[in-house]
């Protein structure tokens, strides 16, 4: 496992994320208030890009804006089938920096 | 990638702006036979005679009363949600987001043949079609259409394919199944069929006319999934059998229906179970009408072979098994390879991008390009 830097806290929009190219991992970074999370990008539906869904910030959700499959920021867990997930990497905010662990 | 600042251990991640498209779309010729196109209904309503023009001030919300915003949170029976295309511009920017070479243009007005106005489905199919013909076709080789028609008035919806069925950019004609009327396969509807039939016009019948109130299929349904997932299938393997059953392919041969939105995985069922009935049970075909009028005993065919003849399937929604074996062999059965046209109902909530074409490896090469495009252009006359 790598860390990486993905940039300053600011340049993720807030309820919004950044797709990152970490190592062999296509990845969206969300940021939700100061907290940030870490998923796979690509949703396991259809293919769709959670970077580009819509962030639910009071459910802590993505919606993949091809098909509205929502996924739990905090667990990659499927809010219709928990039992499905997407995979969630590690990210934390180390002096206004963001750094993912991918 | 380069490390930064004095934390020597941890790497710059590149942000990026990825596609979701599948890299491999642009390396393909790609027809997508179902994009809904919707013009604005002002625009369109300059094309109405009156007293359509003043009266008909927005399009009627069809079996509205159950719309997909429940399920889905967005509103509008169009549920346009990858956007709009009103305009030929629209559409040739859909196209190169999706990296699509030619698209067929659908009606995106949800369920008009549910309308008990007659007049009004009529009005509507003319604008439509006089709007493409005059703003929309002529801006590139690339955008085709379907002939939007009423069929529930069969002398009206012949004129419009008599009348509109010339222009170029026009390969098919279009209609919605479904609903509390005949499917649109039996007899009455021959004019129909013989006018597209002499214009070397294919005919797409597409999943539709369904609502609880405009479908016994669907009475007492309560949820999306059961009204377009579920009971939809099910009228539309009716129509297809109608189809059949009725001799429409021994009195046109050569007509060639597409199903779009209607399902796949079910044709097995629908060739074993129809080949076995029909062979067991003949005796009512000879009363049907078309085989009065031509004074016929039995098909010419059986069910299977006019099924796998005369129609092919729009692929949206692909619903892939999650065991690689289970895909192989349903691929099989359906005959995939060859009854799929490409389609992604673009901008509706049910959107199909070709991912899934270029990352399943049971889809050999070949099968690739059939699916894509190749199929598409052997399948409608005017596009060989």
């Amino acid at each position: 496992m790598t860390e990486y830097v993905v940039g300053r806290l600011d340049d993720i929009p807030q309820d919004g994320a950044v797709a990152v190219q970490a190592g062999r991992h296509l990845v969206a970074v969300f940021r939700v208030g100061d907290a940030v999370y870490a998923l796979h990008n690509t949703c396991p539906h259809k293919g769709g890009f959670l970077c580009q869904g819509q962030v639910v910030a009071d459910k802590k959700m993505v919606r993949c804006p091809w098909h509205y499959w929502n996924w739990s920021l905090e667990t990659g867990a499927l809010e219709t089938d928990p039992r499905q997930k997407v995979r969630r990497f590690e990210v934390k905010v180390v002096d206004g920096e963001v750094v993912l662990t991918a | 990638m380069s490390e930064v600042g004095a934390n020597k251990s941890r790497a710059q991640a590149e942000i990026v702006s990825p596609d979701p498209i599948n890299e491999n779309a642009s390396r393909y010729e790609i027809i997508d036979t179902d994009v809904h196109f919707l013009p604005d209904w002002d625009v369109l309503r300059g094309y109405m005679p009156e007293p359509f023009k003043s009266k008909l001030t927005r399009y009627p919300l069809v079996g509205a009363d159950f719309s997909p915003q429940y399920s889905t949170g967005v509103m509008g029976t169009g549920q346009d949600v990858m956007g709009t295309a009103r305009t030929a511009e629209d559409v040739l920017k859909m196209m190169d987001e999706l990296h699509t070479d030619m698209v067929m243009l659908v009606p995106g007005f949800q369920r008009p043949q549910s309308l008990y106005h007659k007049s009004w489905v009529s009005v509507l199919s003319a604008a439509y079609n006089d709007y493409l013909a005059d703003k929309v076709l002529p801006v590139s080789d690339r955008i085709k259409a379907e002939i939007m028609i009423n069929h529930r008035d069969p002398a009206a919806g012949a004129a419009e394919v008599k009348r509109v069925g010339d222009t170029p950019g026009f390969i098919s004609v279009y209609t919605e199944y479904g609903g509390n009327y005949e499917p649109v396969g039996t007899a009455p509807h021959d004019p129909i069929f013989e006018a597209a039939a002499e214009r070397d016009l294919a005919v797409t019948i597409h999943a539709g006319c369904f609502w609880q109130q405009m479908s016994p299929i669907h009475q007492g349904t309560r949820t999306w999934t059961e009204l377009l997932g579920i009971a939809s299938v099910g009228i539309t393997m009716a129509s297809v059998g109608a189809m059949i059953m009725q001799g429409l392919f021994d009195k046109f041969p050569d007509l060639h229906i597409t199903v779009k939105e209607g399902g796949f995985w079910w044709l097995p069922e629908f060739a074993l179970r129809g080949d076995d009935f029909y062979l067991s049970h003949p005796g009512d075909v000879s009363l049907v009408e078309r085989k009065v009028e031509a004074g016929e005993e039995f098909l010419t065919k059986l069910p299977s072979e006019y099924l796998f003849e005369n129609f092919r399937f729009s692929s949206q929604p692909m619903c892939l098994p999650s065991d690689p074996k289970h895909f192989q062999m349903l691929w099989e059965l359906c005959r995939g390879e060859d009854m799929l046209l490409y389609s992604s109902d673009w901008p509706h909530a049910t959107f199909d991008p070709p991912n899934w074409i270029f990352e399943n490896a049971m889809i050999s090469e070949e099968a690739r390009v059939k699916i894509l495009s190749a199929n598409a252009r052997n399948w409608f006359p005017r596009l060989r």
